[in-house]
């Protein structure tokens, strides 16, 4: 196969497996949309009127933040099955095995993109204006990107050979949603935790792209800086587990 | 130019003796090391493909042939020794890889189009041809699941065919389906051959190897065991098993079997067909047909004595029947050139893969022509008897 043509064999696998995932459901892609929305529905009754939180925007703060843990977890869990799903494919036929990861993650990124669209509409029905630095919303969604890419490449390719990560990935989800500021404003953790919650990136992408958008502004250069570094490490150990560990997949599956 | 080489290749496949592909598994016995052992699939192979050649790969189950195809298509890494492929590979180790039930068989013609390496246009382009060829135009908007499982390869066969790749890999699975679809493939073989289309081809099927490879591998336990010439390979193939106790067999009488010799073409074989009951061309029978074997000739000098025979062996060498016109006090009366026939009423055979030798040669024995175990066919059972000769017996009491 051409090198040029990998690209569109990603897009076809991607399509594919987008296809495939509502399909046989009459609201088709609806639900893709509508699952995190019943989540928040559910959140906000709980902790906005059964247990009166309050604080400005919380609306917003619960929808941003559920619709980032949401493709997080969506992708991290797609991406995690995505090799041994398409086994047959990998027994039978050449090409990099990374694509297949790649895909199957993108899937989940076209649902987080049309979520983060819904974010806009109520965004836009809120006291809140849009404002220029909007603009790097894209920006933050590809680092969320990369982040679950580089999380599925290693679990992955991990899944193959301990046939029960994924039962220990589901744990860490459940606990990740707690520990996660997710639902919670942050200012609720005591200071001296912070710095553990920080070390997962995922709690940075949130916190972050909530200061973007309901605080209007960017995070500390110390912050930005951390945040990245965690990203790309993460990235960095996915991507080499993957290669070294995806050499002899075929025999494995 | 040397399209594909491989050299002094091996490929060790680690087989443990208990199975831990758990995390847990692997926790519990920490302490307890676990125990493997190694298979060579693949020792110490070398060879080259020539750009436009049909190589063929034969050998017995177990051999490391399928192994073979999957690292010459970079499916698995190798242990040691290296593969260079120069150029594009289409790797057909199964037909419709990718094909998914739940889509339309439009959908898919695109899914496995593009894993083999087409591009959206070029599929768009040879769209048309892939549903004529498949003879599904109308029902290229139903989901897969609804084809039946012939309707399901035939697509997959149409679309691998129009893959555009430098080398193609054909697996024996390619030879599987009813003979008509079998037709087929065989048909478009000799298309891509005549194309100059580079093949690596591997079968079970001697017939086919002699007749489309240019190039023979024939492996054994992973080894190489003889590269060269379809005629060489399959004898060294067939008999190979054998090849001891000939010797013994040889050292004992002094009788020398016939001296293969093919003969300086006095007259010469142009070509034989098998006619099956309706008179057509075929390469397979139902045991207690009809067949007639035609032998096409071609006189390129007056000789004195013709005697024509032939001689038919079971796949494993042993040699099952013989006649010749001599034998039967039949005189060869022989024109510039045409044919001669020997027809039986009923071929009583059971199943299995049968060559044939040909020859003619002279009232003394010297050959004029002389074509060894050339020619194949293959009978299929009508009954549920065993062996490989038809004499029905009736069970009475």
């Amino acid at each position: 196969m051409k090198r040029n043509n990998y690209w569109h064999l990603l897009w076809v696998i991607a399509k594919t497996d987008f296809k495939m995932r509502y399909h046989g459901s009459v609201l088709g892609y609806l639900w893709a949309l509508l699952k995190p929305l019943l989540m928040f529905a559910v959140l906000y009754v709980v902790f906005s009127v059964l247990m009166k939180w309050n604080m400005p925007n919380y609306q917003l703060y619960l929808l941003l933040g559920i619709m980032i843990w949401n493709f997080f977890a969506e992708g991290t869990a797609a991406g995690l099955y995505s090799l041994l799903s398409k086994g047959e494919m990998i027994k039978k036929i050449y090409f990099p095995r990374i694509l297949i990861v790649i895909a199957s993650t993108l899937t989940a990124f076209m649902t987080f993109c049309l979520n983060i669209l819904i974010f806009l509409v109520f965004y836009s029905f809120s006291d809140l204006s849009f404002h220029f630095m909007m603009l790097l919303i894209p920006i933050y969604m590809i680092l969320a990107y990369v982040l679950v890419l580089g999380f599925s490449l290693f679990l992955s390719v991990l899944q193959v050979k301990y046939r029960d990560i994924v039962q220990i990935w589901e744990v860490l989800l459940q606990a990740g949603f707690f520990l996660t500021p997710i639902f919670y404003p942050i200012t609720l953790v005591p200071e001296k935790y912070l710095f553990y919650m920080f070390l997962s990136p995922i709690t940075g992408l949130m916190q972050y792209s909530r200061t973007l958008m309901l605080d209007k502004n960017l995070p500390s250069f110390e912050g930005a800086m951390y945040f990245l570094i965690g990203v790309l490490l993460i990235f960095a150990i996915g991507f080499l587990v993957f290669k070294k560990l995806s050499r002899n997949i075929a025999e494995k599956i | 130019m040397v399209i594909i080489e491989v050299k002094n290749l091996y490929k060790e496949f680690v087989i443990p003796h208990e199975r831990r592909d758990s995390i847990r598994e692997n926790f519990v016995n920490i302490f307890r090391p676990n125990t493997y052992e190694t298979f060579n699939a693949i020792e110490d192979l070398s060879f080259s493909v020539n750009e436009g050649e049909f190589f063929g790969i034969i050998g017995r189950n177990g051999s490391g042939k399928s192994t073979l195809l999957k690292m010459l298509a970079g499916i698995y890494p190798s242990t040691k020794g290296s593969v260079k492929v120069k150029g594009s590979i289409a790797p057909f180790l199964e037909l419709g890889v990718g094909f998914n039930h739940e889509l339309s068989g439009r959908e898919n013609v695109f899914l496995n189009g593009t894993i083999l390496g087409l591009t959206q246009k070029q599929l768009e382009q040879k769209y048309d041809e892939i549903v004529k060829f498949a003879e599904l135009e109308r029902f290229m908007d139903q989901k897969l699941k609804n084809y039946s499982s012939g309707m399901q390869v035939r697509l997959a066969f149409s679309v691998a065919i129009q893959a555009g790749a430098d080398v193609f890999l054909l697996d024996e699975v390619l030879a599987v389906g009813d003979t008509e679809f079998q037709r087929k493939c065989f048909e478009k073989f000799r298309e891509l051959k005549a194309k100059k289309q580079t093949i690596v081809f591997v079968t079970h099927d001697l017939g086919a190897v002699r007749q489309f490879c240019d190039k023979v591998l024939y492996v054994k336990g992973g080894k190489a065991m003889a590269i060269g010439t379809p005629n060489e390979v399959i004898d060294k193939y067939i008999y190979e098993d054998r090849l001891e106790e000939y010797k013994a067999e040889e050292a004992n009488q002094e009788v020398s079997s016939p001296v293969v010799n093919s003969g300086a073409k006095e007259v010469e074989i142009t070509k034989v067909e098998y006619l099956d009951r309706h008179g057509k061309n075929n390469e397979k029978f139902i045991s207690g047909d009809p067949i007639t074997l035609r032998i096409h000739y071609k006189k390129n000098k007056n000789v004195t004595s013709v005697v024509c025979g032939i001689a038919i062996y079971k796949d494993d060498g042993a040699y099952m029947y013989g006649t010749n016109s001599f034998l039967q006090e039949r005189k060869v009366n022989l024109k510039k050139s045409g044919y001669v026939d020997f027809k039986t009423d009923s071929l009583n055979l059971l199943s299995g893969n049968y060559a044939m030798t040909v020859a003619f040669h002279s009232d003394e024995g010297k050959p004029y022509d002389w074509r060894d175990k050339e020619f194949y066919f293959t009978v299929i059972n009508s009954s549920r008897d065993d062996g490989f000769i038809k004499l029905d017996f009736k069970f009475n009491s």
